[in-house]
């Protein structure tokens, strides 16, 4: 965490700017460093791991390896929403203690991969009480709507990529190495 | 059981009747057993009168027997012979002699007793002319001459051989005295007959000899002459004294038959006349007082029959006159009340006929407004009857055009349905159209997503990607634009489908409404048809009413008129009333009244005022003025017409012919 927060920290607001893959989650929009996206796929079926928190939907298989599932809506404490054939799933790399971990996202709808600008941003602002407001990177103002650009390791908080990491070294007896293997046969190809 | 005056007479005459049919039959029985010893008495008389004449015919038939003996003249036996036969034989033995033994057992003994006389009696009959023969006893003394002087005949012609003497004696069988006699001599007995007949040739023989020897001799031959003297003259001669002799003892033996018979007569007939006359002579005094009984008797059964048929007939009229007594004063006493009852009746069925007149006024009046109340109720049955044949008329109308509707809607019906196929095809075919363009939304979303990713690897690429990240973005533009494209034509084909499910809807309500309708419609043809079928029962109803009225009409009128003969009709029984309490009087007296004609008024006044008659109710007030008038008319003994009574001019009864 205080490697986060030091990076955190240390980027500038214009050092944010980009490109970011844009999504809905109750009609808002929310942005992500297209960086920090593997892939997207459509909403497909998912195999509840009984024992998790509420916002895990569980596991998916995604061309042979195990990635598991969150639900953002659940995760941001909003009513859940069975999945449309909008529904679609954002397979992200998070850092984790044991390097990346490919974790995937339930999302509402992808909308699009938008270049913002670093004038088009701003700080996350005070709202006058104390919030946790951390995994917000910042409020990216595009087209008169208001895009919340979200910090993806500090949505899945420690606890979060602890239990992450469990279900993984549970489900697989692989080590790291394999998942940076895996990362890095994507890379190259 | 003698409530009937009928009954009552009945029984008395059958009585009276009763007493006279016993006295008739002890009178019949009594009389029947006088005849009854009046025949026998009869029988009696009669049965002397044939004893009398039998004894008479006996003493006859015994002198008829005796004169067998007596009377030269009487030479056979002419009586009866079988006792069965004679008069008292035949009496004897018949059923009338059975009857009289009945009378008398005394009788029948004696009857018995003489049976053996009596035929004893002509037995001896039988016996006597058996034995008698009817005969002349000189017979015997000159056959004995005869034969004494054929001797001495013989003895001279021996002489004249002897002496050559002349012979004398007849040649001539026939002229000789024997010869005479014989051939003149008849009998009736067979016996003598016979014994004669034999005599002939020998005779004959004798007298021829005579001949030959005096021929013989004459001619010189003395010795043939002596010859036939001795050969043919003896023999004859002893051959005729043979004869003689047999004739001789039979005359003898017919004698000595005579007088047996004459002894028969003496012992048995006489005797047996003796003995049936005697009998005959008891049966007579038997019968005799047997008469003398039945006489007795007959006299007691007259003298009976004198005093106890008068009694008798006495006490029977007297018991039919109390009878007849009891009979009419209970009728008298019965027709009595009855007369009573009657005279009051009379009185009652007076009034009732006031009252039947001024009813029948009453009703004539009420006739009169009858009729015209019916000519009203005529004129609104008319209307009545045209609205309810134009409300049938327009049934019918009304009933044609619902069927029309009915055939209407019945296509409209069929177009519905065609419809509502249609556009669930339609539908359907929306929504196969739906399924293509959600694929290729789903074609168009997967592209994003391509396209979303190549976007990812274009930036992860940096600066080398930028080029692949334009193509990307412009894939995903055109996926945008197909997702796009496609999601209007599914908004628009959902909404066409949409409307068509909207219309289909729309339709199938409009289908039900039009099954409604058509339901609607059929039920309101039937119900017009009813309607229809109801005005015209209505109308041929209205008709029958009409019948009905005339009829009523008629009947009106007819009560009107009967009203008037009504009203006529108690002017009769006014009269008729009167009548009969004149007839009551009459019968009144007849019967022997002891009411007078004021009693009478009295006790029918008290007849008509007992609670128990109904009272009919009285006339109105306005009738009583007529009541009143018509009384006075009867009373004036002019016959009143019912015209006048009853105020009905001919123009009320024109309301009835209209």
């Amino acid at each position: 965490m205080p490697e986060a927060l030091l990076e955190r920290n240390s980027q500038s607001l214009a050092g944010r700017e980009g490109k970011y893959l844009t999504f809905t989650l109750a009609h808002q929009e929310y942005g992500l460093e297209i960086m920090k996206v593997k892939e997207i796929i459509g909403a497909m079926e998912v195999t509840t791991v009984p024992q998790t928190p509420g916002y895990v939907e569980g596991v998916i298989n995604l061309r042979g390896k195990i990635i598991p599932v969150i639900n953002l809506r659940m995760k941001f404490g909003m009513e859940f929403l069975e999945h449309t054939d909008r529904t679609c799933i954002i397979v992200t790399e998070i850092h984790g203690k044991a390097g990346y971990i490919p974790m995937g996202m339930v999302v509402d709808s992808v909308s699009e991969v938008l270049n913002i600008k670093g004038e088009e941003m701003e700080t996350t602002p005070n709202f006058g009480v104390k919030l946790d407001t951390e995994y917000i990177l910042g409020m990216a103002k595009v087209k008169g709507k208001v895009i919340i650009l979200l910090d993806i390791n500090q949505v899945l908080n420690a606890e979060g990529m602890l239990l992450m990491e469990g279900l993984r070294s549970e489900e697989s007896s692989e080590s790291r190495e394999d998942v940076h293997d895996y990362l890095d046969e994507e890379e190259k190809e | 059981m003698f409530d009937t005056i009928g009954k009552r007479i009945g029984v008395g005459f059958a009585v009276v009747l009763l007493l006279l049919t016993i006295l008739g039959s002890i009178s019949y029985y009594v009389i029947e057993r006088m005849g009854a010893l009046r025949e026998t008495d009869d029988f009696a008389m009669s049965a002397t009168a044939n004893i009398n004449e039998i004894e008479r015919d006996h003493l006859a038939w015994v002198n008829a027997v005796s004169d067998l003996f007596l009377n030269k003249n009487v030479t056979k036996l002419d009586v009866q012979t079988d006792d069965h036969q004679c008069k008292f034989g035949k009496w004897l033995y018949s059923d009338e002699i059975t009857s009289l033994a009945e009378v008398d057992p005394e009788i029948a003994r004696l009857l018995e007793k003489i049976k053996q006389p009596h035929q004893a009696l002509h037995d001896s009959a039988k016996q006597i002319d058996a034995l008698y023969t009817e005969f002349d006893l000189s017979i015997d003394a000159m056959l004995a001459e005869r034969w004494i002087d054929h001797l001495n005949w013989a003895n001279n012609l021996g002489n004249y051989l002897l002496t050559s003497k002349r012979f004398t004696g007849t040649l001539d069988p026939h002229q000789c005295a024997f010869g005479q006699w014989y051939y003149s001599f008849h009998t009736e007995d067979q016996k003598l007959t016979e014994l004669l007949q034999k005599w002939e040739k020998l005779h004959n023989d004798l007298h021829y000899s005579a001949q030959k020897i005096i021929d013989a001799f004459e001619s010189g031959d003395k010795a043939k002459a002596t010859e036939i003297y001795e050969q043919e003259t003896m023999t004859a001669l002893e051959q005729l004294g043979l004869c003689y002799r047999e004739t001789m003892g039979y005359i003898d033996s017919m004698v000595e038959n005579n007088n047996r018979a004459i002894q028969v007569f003496q012992d048995i007939t006489e005797h047996n006349t003796a003995l049936v006359m005697g009998s005959l002579t008891d049966i007579e005094v038997l019968l005799d007082k047997h008469q003398r009984v039945v006489s007795n008797k007959y006299d007691s059964f007259y003298s009976f029959v004198q005093k106890f048929i008068p009694i008798t007939a006495v006490l029977i009229l007297i018991l039919g006159a109390m009878i007849a007594f009891f009979l009419s004063s209970n009728i008298v006493g019965n027709l009595r009340q009855i007369i009573l009852n009657l005279s009051g009746g009379s009185q009652q069925v007076y009034s009732a006929s006031e009252q039947i007149s001024s009813a029948s006024m009453q009703l004539a009046e009420g006739s009169s407004e009858q009729a015209s109340s019916l000519q009203e109720t005529s004129a609104s049955l008319e209307e009545i009857t045209s609205m309810t044949k134009n409300n049938a008329d327009h049934a019918h109308q009304a009933n044609q055009l619902m069927e029309e509707t009915r055939s209407v809607v019945a296509e409209a019906s069929q177009s519905m349905r065609a419809m509502d196929q249609s556009m669930t095809e339609i539908s359907t075919a929306g929504e196969e159209i739906g399924k293509i363009i959600k694929t290729i939304d789903e074609i168009a979303f997967q592209t994003n997503l391509l396209a979303l990713n190549a976007a990812v690897e274009a930036a992860r690429a940096g600066e080398a990607g930028k080029g692949f990240a334009v193509v990307a973005d412009e894939v995903r533009n055109l996926a945008q634009r197909a997702a796009d494209a496609a999601k209007n034509t599914s908004g628009m084909i959902e909404n066409t489908v949409r409307k068509i499910n909207d219309g289909s809807g729309l339709a199938k309500r409009t289908f039900v409404a039009f099954e409604k309708v058509s339901g609607s419609a059929g039920k309101v043809a039937d119900l017009v048809s009813e309607i229809a079928a109801a005005s015209k029962e209505q109308s041929q109803g209205i008709d029958q009413v009409n019948i009905a009225i005339n009829q009523i009409d008629k009947v009106t009128q007819q009560t009107a008129a009967n009203a008037s003969q009504g009203a006529n009709a108690a002017e009769k029984l006014q009269i008729q009333s009167e009548n009969l309490k004149v007839m009551v009087a009459d019968l009144t007296r007849i019967v022997g009244g002891t009411y007078s004609a004021q009693e009478l008024v009295v006790r029918n006044e008290a007849v008509l005022s007992s609670p128990q008659l109904p009272r009919i109710a009285g006339p109105k007030k306005g009738m009583i003025e007529r009541r009143t008038k018509v009384t006075a008319h009867t009373r004036g003994g002019r016959v009143v017409k019912p015209e006048e009574i009853i105020p009905l001019d001919d123009n009320n009864f024109n309301d009835f012919n209209g």
